[in-house]
């Protein structure tokens, strides 16, 4: 059987929440696999794409805030492109900054001026160089990034009341940056289409990261805290002869590169770091029938504690609940995802028995990713 | 036999068996497998050791680094 491409469409910082605005993303939903409920490991790119690419979170890999860029354990982690490459793949990435992907395994490492470079035109050509051999191309696509830069980065404090007082406005300029990278997507989708690609080819569209609206005074953009509106994701996978699916379970985006391995009958190289995340197969064929465990992990740049050598707030989350440990103020917080999805009623108890078994459950996650953590 | 990225290397027979019995009890498929594993995550903690002496982020690594950071318009 000919070998399947792989191609990773990112787009980075779309909320889950929006993707309701992109049609076009929601018509090519239909004929393929969209993970409605994923959450991310990190929300923010550099330490998003490290994981997803390794299938391990943060604290495991060595990338583990900004300013760990360069320490990714590149001896002990396997990375998707080493992989494919392995296979005798071409594994090629287009991003804005290089060093947010680790190089290991990548034949050609290429950037884009976000400000200046048409990323349509500039990644539709990638597809066309690499059309007929066996791919793996990974494309980052930054307009919201770089809108959010210009709208908010730029002009706003995580503190900034101008800013945190005028959530709808925000939200309504958010969305307005919608339009442009759904257009991005039926065009990508429309050229792998025209050029036959794709009956050969795993398509995947995802995002790394939300971005704030405003929520909550102290994260302007992401990267800060862990809450919903940053942590939620999505992924939607095609591949050929697959029918449209919604999974709505919950699953993290750790799953992605085992699915990816999956698929192409690739088995886990177990001479490395173990993969933390599982194959969403059993899901799609409906074997599996419930929500996966999530956590999630960040240290912001700015923000009320900024930590720059390593991750300082830790989650975990189920469907309907979450527990959050601030290690710098060492502080918690519980929420009741169900009845309060916007996080405002912090309900941590620490005499609630489940409450303790969340706890537990997430020292032992931080603590099994890195023994020197301490508490 | 080794692929063309690999080599050989002897280990005495008894280590080779005490090792077999720990990658059984740890579900390796193969006792090469456990041997590179054990092998990757020592040299991976020697470099992190060599780091952590030196200094945490050298200088010259915090340069490029937030060399990146402005390129991702989060440092003026």
């Amino acid at each position: 059987m000919a070998k399947l491409n792989v191609i990773i469409i990112l787009l980075d910082g779309l909320r889950a929440d929006r993707v309701y605005l992109c049609p076009n993303l929601q018509h090519i939903a239909k004929s393929g696999y969209f993970f409605s409920n994923m959450i991310t490991s990190a929300p923010y790119t550099l330490a998003s794409l490290h994981s997803i690419i390794t299938s391990l979170y943060p604290s495991k890999n060595g990338v583990n805030s900004y300013f760990n860029m360069f320490k990714f354990k590149k001896d002990v982690c396997k990375t998707l492109a080493q992989y494919l490459h392995d296979k005798g793949y071409y594994t090629e990435a287009n991003l804005v900054v290089d060093s947010l992907l680790p190089s290991q395994g990548f034949d050609a490492i290429s950037t884009h001026d976000e400000y200046n470079d048409n990323l349509t035109e500039l990644h539709k050509n990638k597809i066309t160089a690499l059309s007929d051999k066996p791919f793996f191309l990974f494309l980052h696509y930054t307009s919201l990034h770089t809108q959010s830069i210009i709208n908010v980065g730029k002009k706003y404090t995580d503190f900034d009341q101008k800013f945190f007082n005028n959530y709808e406005a925000n939200k309504k300029m958010y969305n307005s940056c919608l339009d442009r990278l759904d257009l991005y997507v039926k065009e990508i989708f429309e050229h792998a289409k025209n050029l036959g690609l794709l009956n050969k080819t795993i398509l995947i569209f995802m995002s790394d990261h939300g971005t704030s609206n405003g929520e909550k005074i102290g994260e302007k953009m992401y990267g800060s805290f862990t809450y919903d509106y940053t942590i939620k994701v999505f992924c939607l996978i095609t591949a050929p002869n697959i029918g449209g699916k919604e999974i709505s379970f919950q699953t993290r985006t750790i799953d992605i590169m085992p699915t990816i391995i999956d698929i192409l009958g690739i088995e886990a190289d177990e001479s490395y770091e173990h993969i933390q995340g599982k194959s969403l197969i059993p899901l799609i064929q409906g074997e599996e029938k419930e929500d996966r465990v999530a956590f999630s992990e960040t240290g912001g740049l700015y923000g009320p504690w900024p930590s720059h050598n390593e991750h300082n707030v830790f989650c975990i989350r189920l469907r309907k609940w979450k527990l959050i440990y601030n290690k710098t103020p060492d502080t918690w917080e519980m929420y009741d995802l169900q009845n309060d999805p916007k996080e405002s009623n912090n309900i941590f108890n620490k005499n609630n028995d489940f409450a303790l078994k969340l706890q537990g459950m997430l020292l032992s996650h931080i603590k099994s990713n890195d023994e020197t953590m301490v508490f | 036999m080794a692929d063309a990225d690999e080599i050989s290397v002897s280990i005495p027979k008894d280590l080779a068996e005490k090792l077999r019995k720990r990658a059984e009890n740890a579900e390796f498929k193969s006792l090469s497998s456990y041997i590179i594993y054990i092998l990757r995550q020592v040299a991976s903690r020697i470099e992190t050791d060599e780091r952590a002496k030196n200094k945490i982020v050298t200088k010259e690594d915090e340069a490029k680094i937030k060399e990146k950071l402005r390129s991702l318009g989060y440092l003026e």
